[in-house]
C-alpha cells in the first residue's frame, strides 16, 4: 500500500500552519477592529474563511483529487503557467522567511536584547530544511509531534479562570469598532494557511474525509482563537486591551507558580514548533511548484536554494515595522491568491469536461 | 575529483569481490559435489588439534569430531559403547537401525562435524550422529533488566536454552522458528521466531531477507545484527527493541511482532519497534493497571527530566534569569556566588563527571565499584561545592536527572537519551531555551521520519491511533486492551482470536 497523509494528520496541519504568532496579538486585533465583544467577530472572519474553504474542497471533489499542478497543465499554455509558477515559488518562500523572521525578531526584542536576530533565524532555516527535507509524508507525522509537543500551552488558560470575569465583557456587541478593512484584514490574516492544502491533494488518502479533516483543523483554530479571545475579554477591559500590543504575551505573565514565572517566555519559545510548521509547510510548497519548473534540478538542492535565497531578500528587512508591512502587502496576495486560485481551478475542471462532453457527443 | 577517486576505488573493489565469490562458488561447488572421503575430510581439518580422531581398525571405523562441541558421555554411551564390542554386520545394522544420516558431500560433513556430530566413516561410507553438547552456562536472572513482580529467567548464550525458555511459553505449533545463518566465516545461527497466523507475512519476509543480506565476517551479538538490518544506521536511536527477557519475547510474539535470536547472544531483538516500547517493562503488565500506568507515566517524566533539568539550570542561568521566582533565585545566586566558569562549562564538567563515574562503575566488579560510588558521591557531593567549583543546586539537577537516566528499562535507550541531554546543554549554552527547543525540534523531526522495519517509529503517537494508546503511556486494564498493535500489520487484530 502507498504511504498517504492520514486525515488526522490533514487536520493538525490546518491547524497548526493557521495558528501562530498573531494568537500573542489577537485579544486586541479583534477588540480594534469589532469592539466590544469582539471575538464574536471571529465566528464571521471564520466562516468567510470556510467559504473560501468550501471552493478548495470543491476542486478537490471534481478534480478527483488529481493535483493542481495537472489540472493547470492540461488545459493552459505553458507561457501562462510558468510566470505564474515563478510567482508562487518566489511569493511562498518569501512569506516563510518573513514569518521566520518576524518570529525570531519578536524574541529577540523581548528575550535577548543584546543579540543580532540573524544567528536566530538561521536556527530555524536550519530547522526548516531538516523538516521539508524529510518528505511530505514524515512532515506530517512531525506536525502531529508538534502538535502535542505545543498544545499544553492552550490549557495555561485554565489558570487564568478565577480572574475571569463577565462584567468586563459588557453586555454591547461591536460597540466601538473600527470597522475599517485594514483592521478586519487583519484579523482575517490570523487564518491564513490553510490554502496549502491545495498543494496535498495527491497526498491524501482518497476518501470523503479530506474535506472534514480540512474543516475540522479549521474550526479547532476557531476554537483556541475564540478562548484564547474570550478569556481576554474577561481579563482585560475594553479600554486596556486595545493598549496592550500582546495581550495574551501579558496573560501569561499575569500567571506564577512557585517554581516558574514569567511563563510567557516559555511559552513564546515553545510556539517556535509551531511557526516553524507554518514556515516548513510554505518551503515546501515553493519547492512543490518549483519542481514543475526545474525539473532537473534534485529536490534537496532546490530546497537549499529557495531557503538560502530567502534568507538572502531577509536581510533586507531589519525592523519588525518593516516586516510588517511586506508581509500585508504578500498576504494580501496571498489572501486573493487562495480565493482566486480555486475559482480559476474549478474554471479550468468546468471547460475541460464541457469539452468532454462535447466530444463524447460528436464521437 | 575525489569522488571519482572513490568511484574507481569500488568499481576495483567490485571487480574483486565477485572474482573472489565466484572463486568461492567455484569451492562451494566442488566441496557440494565430491563424494566425502576420510583423507579429504582430514585435510579439511589439517592443523585443527581440538578435533578428535578414534580409530577402530578391526572393523574399518574412523571416528572424527571436535571434542569442545559434544557431550562426552554421550559419545561414550551411544557410541563408542556400541561400536566397541560388535562385529561389521552388527555395525552395519547399527548405522541403519539407529537412523545415521549419510552424508552426501564434503560440505554437508564439514558442517555437520562443526556443529557438534561425530563423522563416521565406515566401509567407503560416511556417516554423523549428532551428539552436540558443550558446556553452557546455567539459566539466571538478568543482570540489565530486573523484574520485581514476574518471571526472573534470562536468556543465556546458548540459542538452545533460549529457544526452549520460548518454546516453553509459547505451546503452539503456529510459534514457527526459522533458522538462518550470519558471517561468511563464523556462520553463526540465526532463529527469526513468529507466530504463525498473527505476524505478517511481508514483515517475516523482509526480515529474512535482510538477514539473509548481511555480508561481514561475523556478527558478534544481537544488538549488532540490529545495527546490520535497520534502515537508518546512523541514528542515535535503537530502531529494535532488545531484551534478555523470555517473557517479553512472549508478549512480543503474542502481539504480532517477530522476535530474533542469535547463537552465543543473550539477548533477543523484537521487530517492529515503537519509541514507547522502550519506556515500559514487564512489571507494569505484573500489577494493577492503574500502578503500571503510574509507572509508565513516571518513566516519562523520567525522560523529560533526563533531558531537560541541566539543560534547563544552565539556560535559564546563562540567559533567563527572570524565569525564577525571586526567593529561588537568591538562593540561587548565593550558591552560584563562588563559582568561577560560566554555567556550559560548569555543567558540562559536572555532566562528564557523572558520566565518568557510571562507566567506572559499569566496567570496575561490584566490591570496587561500590567504593567508586562513595568516592564519587563525596568528590561531587560536596567537595566540588565547598571548593567553590560548582553550584549547589546543579549538583541536585545533574545528580536527578542522571537518577532519571536510570529508571528507563531498556539499556541502548537510557545511553541514547544520555547523549542527547548533551547535545541539549551545549545548544543551552549558547541560545538559551531557545536553543533547547531548537535541539527538541530536531530531535523530534528525526524521531519522527524514523522507521523500525518500514513502520512508523513514533506510532501511535504519529500516526495518530487512539486505539493503540491504551498500552503505550498508559497500561490500559485488559478488558481495554483488545486489538493488536496497528505497527504489526497484523490481519489478525483482535485478541484472544487465533485464525487456523
Amino acid at each position: 500500500m502507498k504511504e498517504k497523509l492520514h486525515y488526522t494528520q490533514i487536520a493538525v496541519i490546518v491547524y497548526m500552519i493557521q495558528s501562530g504568532v498573531i494568537l500573542f496579538a489577537l485579544p486586541r486585533l479583534v477588540a480594534e477592529a469589532f469592539g466590544t465583544n469582539g471575538w464574536l467577530g471571529l465566528v464571521l472572519t471564520s466562516g468567510i474563511v470556510l467559504v473560501n474553504i468550501f471552493l478548495i474542497v470543491l476542486v478537490y471533489n471534481k478534480g478527483n483529487g488529481q493535483s493542481i499542478f495537472s489540472i493547470l497543465e492540461a488545459s493552459l499554455p505553458k507561457w501562462i503557467y510558468l510566470p505564474f509558477y515563478f510567482l508562487m515559488v518566489v511569493n511562498f518562500s518569501f512569506i516563510a522567511v518573513l514569518i521566520g523572521k518576524n518570529y525570531v525578531l519578536l524574541i529577540q526584542t523581548t528575550i535577548f536584547p543584546t543579540v543580532g536576530a540573524n544567528p536566530f533565524l538561521i536556527h530555524f532555516l536550519i530547522t526548516a530544511l531538516f523538516f521539508v527535507s524529510k518528505g511530505i509524508y514524515n512532515m506530517g507525522k512531525i506536525t502531529l509531534v508538534f502538535f502535542f509537543l505545543t498544545i499544553w500551552t492552550t490549557f495555561l488558560l485554565l489558570l487564568l479562570l478565577p480572574e475571569f470575569s463577565f462584567q468586563r465583557m459588557t453586555p454591547f456587541i461591536f460597540q466601538g469598532a473600527s470597522l475599517s478593512f485594514e483592521k478586519s484584514f487583519e484579523v482575517y490574516t490570523a487564518f491564513v494557511g490553510f490554502e496549502i492544502v491545495l498543494f496535498l491533494f495527491p497526498y491524501v488518502q482518497n476518501d470523503r474525509k479530506f474535506s472534514k479533516a480540512v474543516i475540522f483543523g479549521h474550526l479547532f483554530t476557531t476554537f483556541i482563537y475564540l478562548a484564547f479571545c474570550f478569556v481576554a475579554m474577561g481579563f482585560y477591559s475594553f479600554g486596556q486591551i486595545k493598549n496592550i500590543l500582546y495581550p495574551t504575551q501579558n496573560l501569561l505573565k499575569f500567571m506564577e507558580t512557585p517554581l516558574i514565572e514569567r511563563i510567557e517566555n516559555i511559552v513564546f519559545i515553545v510556539f517556535f514548533l509551531k511557526i516553524i510548521v507554518t514556515v516548513a509547510f510554505y518551503y515546501w510548497a515553493s519547492v512543490e511548484t518549483a519542481k514543475r519548473v526545474l525539473t532537473k534540478i534534485k529536490e534537496k538542492w532546490l530546497l537549499l536554494m529557495i531557503i538560502v535565497a530567502s534568507f538572502i531578500f531577509s536581510f533586507f528587512f531589519e525592523i519588525q515595522r518593516e516586516i510588517n508591512e511586506v508581509l500585508n502587502i504578500i498576504v494580501l496576495g496571498q489572501v486573493i491568491f487562495s480565493f482566486s486560485f480555486p475559482v480559476l481551478l474549478l474554471l479550468l475542471l468546468w471547460i475541460k469536461n464541457m469539452k468532454k462532453k462535447r466530444g463524447n457527443k460528436v464521437a | 575529483m575525489y569522488y571519482k577517486k572513490w568511484e574507481k576505488q569500488t568499481k576495483l573493489k567490485n571487480v574483486n569481490r565477485e572474482a573472489s565469490i565466484q572463486e568461492t562458488e567455484q569451492q562451494n561447488s566442488t566441496d557440494e559435489n565430491e563424494e566425502p572421503t576420510f583423507e579429504e575430510v582430514m585435510k579439511l581439518f589439517n592443523d585443527c588439534d581440538d578435533l578428535e580422531h578414534k580409530t577402530f581398525s578391526e572393523l574399518g571405523i574412523d571416528l572424527i569430531y571436535f571434542s569442545p562441541l559434544v557431550d562426552d558421555k554421550k559419545v561414550e554411551d551411544e557410541i563408542i559403547n556400541s561400536i566397541y564390542s560388535s562385529t561389521t554386520e552388527e555395525v552395519k545394522s547399527w548405522v541403519k537401525k539407529k537412523d545415521i544420516p549419510e552424508a552426501t558431500s564434503i560440505k554437508d560433513i564439514k558442517d555437520e562435524i562443526l556443529s557438534g556430530s561425530v563423522g563416521i566413516f565406515f566401509e567407503n561410507k560416511t556417516y554423523y550422529y549428532n551428539v552436540y553438547g558443550p558446556e553452557t552456562r546455567g539459566i539466571d536472572k538478568s543482570e540489565t533488566e530486573t523484574v520485581i513482580v514476574g518471571a526472573h529467567d534470562a536468556f543465556v548464550e546458548d540459542i538452545t536454552t533460549n529457544l526452549s525458555l520460548v518454546r516453553r511459553r509459547v505451546k503452539s505449533s503456529n510459534l514457527k522458528a526459522v533458522k538462518l545463518k550470519v558471517g561468511e566465516v563464523t556462520k553463526t545461527y540465526v532463529y527469526v521466531l513468529y507466530i504463525d497466523g498473527i505476524a505478517d507475512s511481508d514483515m517475516v519476509s523482509e526480515m529474512k531477507e535482510r538477514i539473509s543480506k548481511i555480508e561481514v565476517d561475523s556478527v558478534y551479538d544481537t544488538n549488532m545484527l540490529a545495527q546490520l538490518i535497520d534502515e537508518v544506521p546512523d541514528s542515535l536511536f535503537p530502531q529494535y527493541y532488545s531484551t534478555e527477557l523470555p517473557d517479553v519475547v512472549r508478549s512480543k510474539l503474542v502481539s504480532g511482532k517477530m522476535v530474533v535470536l542469535l547463537d552465543t547472544s543473550p539477548i533477543a531483538i523484537s521487530a517492529p519497534s515503537s519509541f514507547f516500547e522502550f519506556i515500559q517493562s514487564p512489571d507494569d503488565y505484573n500489577q494493577r493497571w492503574l500502578l503500571g500506568t503510574g509507572l509508565r507515566i513516571l518513566r516519562a517524566v523520567a525522560i523529560f527530566i533526563t533531558l531537560s533539568f541541566t539543560a534547563m539550570y544552565v539556560a535559564v542561568i546563562t540567559f533567563h534569569y527572570e524565569v525564577l521566582p525571586e526567593d529561588l533565585l537568591i538562593t540561587l545566586a548565593e550558591s552560584r556566588a563562588r563559582v568561577p566558569f560560566p554555567p556550559l562549562i560548569e555543567a558540562l564538567l559536572m555532566e562528564v563527571t557523572i558520566e565518568l563515574l557510571r562507566e567506572a562503575g559499569a566496567r570496575l566488579p561490584t566490591k570496587i565499584g561500590q567504593t567508586i560510588g562513595i568516592v564519587g558521591g563525596i568528590v561531587i557531593g560536596q567537595a566540588a561545592v565547598e571548593a567553590g567549583l560548582t553550584s549547589n543546586i546543579l549538583i541536585i539537577a545533574v545528580a536527578s536527572s542522571a537518577i532519571a537516566s536510570f529508571v528507563l528499562p531498556n539499556y541502548n535507550m537510557s545511553n541514547s537519551i544520555r547523549i542527547v541531554r548533551f547535545f541539549l546543554i551545549i545548544l543551552a549554552g549558547f541560545s538559551g531555551i531557545f536553543g533547547i527547543v531548537f535541539g527538541v525540534a530536531l530531535i523530534a523531526i528525526h524521531l519522527a521520519s524514523l522507521t523500525s522495519l518500514k513502520t512508523p517509529y513514533l506510532i501511535p503517537m504519529s500516526p495518530f491511533y487512539w486505539k493503540d494508546w491504551v498500552d503505550t503511556f498508559i497500561r490500559g486494564p485488559y478488558w481495554a486492551m483488545k486489538h493488536r498493535p496497528i505497527q504489526t500489520k497484523t490481519d489478525n487484530t483482535e485478541v484472544n482470536k487465533m485464525k487456523q
